[in-house]
């Protein structure tokens, strides 16, 4: 039986409801990338989560996503040791302490997963709020209202997604395993795509760029909020045999003067006691601004190369040293 | 409520559906009635007691005016009318001036002031009674005999907060009526409140953040950054308000209601009185009916002038009690004056050159006088005024992509959306480009959504 109607006004309000249907069963079936979409730190664990077997994982702030290039990092790694592991930048601007958890949560159970590199840093230790969660329950009708809607109906949930800021970056959850995590937000990217890219990392440069070391010498103390944060996430990433390597990255000028204070350095001694692995602290080295894109805390793609190169000769000795003792 | 909001979308949803379930006409209108009320009263519920007074008065009001027939009562009822929007809206002005006045003689000098509370769209609803009594008394309406029509026709919730502003003759006949349901018109008028939304949530509140911005910190924003805000703010407000009345005629059209237009690209119009032939139409037509013609409208060799500048000053203390509204009527006021000076309105030219450079001065000329709209006090208008000229020159902008993107992209589709707005365009459109529009919109709609996010003219 066929039921012709006659009426467009009509016709385009069925259409209308079928359309909405139908994005309604599409938001569903796309799940993994329209609930990513709304929020960087959900894309980029999504993005992780999403690839092949990943060995080395990056976290942390923007100076992680600006200074670290996970493809310099495991070519090194690959040489030095014959592997073919692969790393992925899952740094992300606007960090705190509960995104940094949230990230860790998410993506500690992935197979294959053997090493994080966790970036120890005031942005990356700030005590902040998750940003796409709702803190408390509405009091407020409209309130009610909204979660109600969004309990019943993704397109009201994953709103967000549709923002053609958050829409762009659908294609990247699909193409993660062809990605480094870098690309993604990264300033000067185009400036960074069309400059040279060949520097010489003399055995002078090696010693300018060797970090500090700060090893675990007390007992465990627990007696602040986020050094146990940083502890319950050691043990986690121990309870399922995966290495983690502590790294401050490096600073300059006002920045380098600023977290160099007692306080922080104790802070860090801290996190160093608590969790009983070594903290390599780039943040101290007399390091000249030019490496620096803001003169600041943000690498260029020099100071980025040099970073990821020395960089990747710790995590060989770490993994080295791990593997020794297991 | 907020049109931006879910509880107005199932205040709307449950009130369309009894309207249109109910087969009495009376029984149509008491649902009208009863939602403008939950509308009016969910921002602010002693404000609604001050609704529902005001609607009493008036109507006993309207009918003494009928009745009698007397000038006392007629003069009486509208002094009425602007005291009350006076003591709501004017007195913490006109005290705090006269306050400022008086101590020019003695420093300690301090008077009562009575607390603040601006009841929502008072301007609004007030100058929709005073058109009522004054067509009432020039014989031009009748009086409405049924409070359930007159109560209906004071505070249709389509309109009551930021207008259109209705005129009787136009309202009164169609809610006397009872119309069938009409598929075209209910689909017009979706269309026209989900479009309306999206140019108030997808251009107004995106412009809004950075305007907010230039504004706030007018001491420190370079001059590109000061031209930047000011372009976005008269993109901002009109969205906001155009969008506002697009909504506005929409909910109308759902009912089976026409009400009028308030804007036809007023950013197009090639001098000021162009300007105010397309912008907020039914406010300039109020004034023009019921303040410039009475005041002696084009009778006159110097009366003409006047009666513009005193016409667009007082247009501006009707938008906000505080100087620089007034200043900013006074400078359209003025401006309109010289036009008729040099009769620069009158020019006709076909001249695609010309046509551009004379929108393009007008467009600037109205982006200034915002200037005095939007600023807090006129301390803060100056301060901006001088950042459009003065140094520093910087081109470092945080949000600029989202300011500029946003822009282009509005004035880009401006004229196409408009016309989607206008007469049947979007009726006529094929089915497959109906929906994909409303598709659009809607999607864009639920992604930027803040239903916190007031319209500027709620304020008026």
């Amino acid at each position: 039986m066929t039921i012709r109607l006659k009426n467009k006004s009509t016709k385009y309000f069925l259409c209308l409801i079928l359309t909405f249907l139908l994005i309604e069963i599409g938001l569903n079936a796309g799940a993994i990338i329209f609930s990513n979409l709304t929020d960087k730190v959900k894309l980029k664990s999504a993005m992780f989560n999403f690839r092949d077997d990943t060995e080395v994982l990056f976290l942390g702030s923007s100076r992680f996503k600006d200074g670290i290039s996970p493809k310099i990092v495991m070519s090194t790694l690959n040489n030095s040791q014959k592997t073919k592991w692969t790393g992925f930048n899952g740094a992300t601007t606007g960090t705190n302490i509960k995104r940094f958890e949230y990230f860790f949560n998410r993506i500690i159970e992935k197979k294959g997963l053997k090493l994080i590199v966790v970036e120890i840093s005031i942005p990356q230790l700030t005590p902040g709020e998750l940003r796409f969660d709702s803190q408390d329950p509405p009091t407020d009708i409209e309130g009610q209202l909204q979660h109600v809607f969004s309990n019943h109906l993704k397109i009201i949930d994953w709103r967000k997604s549709f923002r053609l800021e958050n829409l762009k970056n659908a294609p990247a959850i699909l193409a993660a395993n062809y990605m480094e995590g870098s690309e993604l937000y990264r300033s000067n990217v185009l400036k960074d795509f069309l400059s040279d890219d060949h520097f010489n990392f003399s055995s002078d440069l090696k010693r300018q760029w060797k970090p500090v070391t700060i090893s675990p010498i007390a007992n465990i103390n627990l007696t602040d909020t986020l050094v146990s944060a940083i502890h319950l996430m050691s043990e986690s990433a121990k309870k399922h045999d995966v290495d983690l390597l502590y790294v401050v990255p490096p600073l300059v000028n006002d920045k380098q003067q600023k977290e160099s204070s007692n306080e922080i350095i104790n802070l860090y001694q801290e996190i160093a006691n608590s969790t009983g692995r070594v903290i390599l602290d780039y943040s101290r080295l007399p390091l000249p601004e030019y490496y620096f894109r803001d003169k600041d805390s943000h690498l260029n793609k020099e100071g980025r190369y040099y970073f990821s190169t020395t960089l990747s000769s710790e995590i060989i000795s770490a993994l080295t040293k791990s593997e020794v003792s297991q | 409520m907020l049109f931006n909001s879910l509880t107005f979308l199932v205040l709307h949803t449950v009130s369309l559906l009894l309207y249109w379930a109910l087969p009495w006409q009376k029984g149509r209108l008491f649902v009208l009635l009863v939602s403008s009320f939950v509308f009016y009263g969910w921002f602010y519920w002693p404000g609604l007691i001050l609704l529902a007074i005001t609607i009493l008065i008036n109507y006993f009001l309207s009918w003494a005016v009928d009745h009698y027939r007397k000038k006392w009562i007629f003069v009486s009822s509208i002094c009425l009318n602007l005291l009350s929007l006076s003591w709501f809206k004017y007195s913490t002005f006109l005290l705090t001036n006269f306050e400022l006045l008086l101590r020019i003689f003695d420093d300690s000098i301090e008077l009562p002031k009575p607390s603040y509370w601006l009841p929502l769209g008072i301007s609004f609803y007030t100058f929709q009674f005073l058109g009522y009594l004054i067509d009432l008394y020039k014989r031009e309406i009748k009086h409405e005999k049924s409070l359930l029509h007159f109560a209906v026709f004071k505070c249709l919730y389509a309109q009551l907060i930021a207008g259109p502003i209705v005129r009787a003759s136009e309202l009164m006949p169609q809610l006397n009526r009872k119309v069938a349901f009409n598929n075209t018109y209910f689909q017009k008028g979706f269309f026209l409140v989900i479009g309306g939304l999206f140019i108030k949530i997808g251009v107004a509140d995106l412009l809004s953040q950075f305007v907010e911005y230039g504004f706030r910190n007018a001491s420190e924003i370079s001059t590109f950054h000061a031209w930047l805000s000011i372009y976005g703010f008269s993109f901002q407000i009109l969205s906001d308000f155009w969008g506002y009345s697009t909504i506005a005629v929409g909910i109308g059209l759902m009912y089976g209601i026409v009400l009028p237009d308030n804007f036809n690209f007023p950013y197009m119009a090639t001098s000021l009185q162009d300007f105010w032939r397309r912008w907020h139409i039914t406010l300039s037509i109020w004034f023009r009916d019921y303040l410039y013609i009475p005041l002696g409208g084009n009778k006159g060799k110097y009366g003409i002038y006047t009666n513009l500048i005193i016409t667009m000053t007082i247009a501006g203390i009707w938008h906000g009690a505080g100087w620089n509204f007034i200043l900013w009527g006074l400078g359209h006021g003025i401006i309109l004056a010289i036009e008729r000076v040099f009769g620069l309105q009158r020019i006709q030219t076909k001249n695609k050159l010309i046509t551009s450079f004379r929108i393009l001065v007008t467009f600037h000329i109205v982006c200034l006088l915002w200037v005095f709209f939007r600023a807090g006090d006129f301390q803060e208008a100056m301060l901006f005024l001088e950042r459009l000229v003065l140094p520093p020159y910087s081109s470092k902008i945080s949000g600029l992509e989202t300011l500029v993107i946003t822009l282009l992209l509005f004035i880009i589709f401006n004229k196409r959306i408009g016309k989607l707005f206008q007469a049947d365009n979007f009726t006529s459109l094929s089915l497959r480009k109906q929906v994909t529009i409303t598709t659009a919109f809607i999607l864009l709609i639920i992604a930027y959504a803040d239903a916190r996010l007031d319209f500027i003219y709620f304020v008026f």
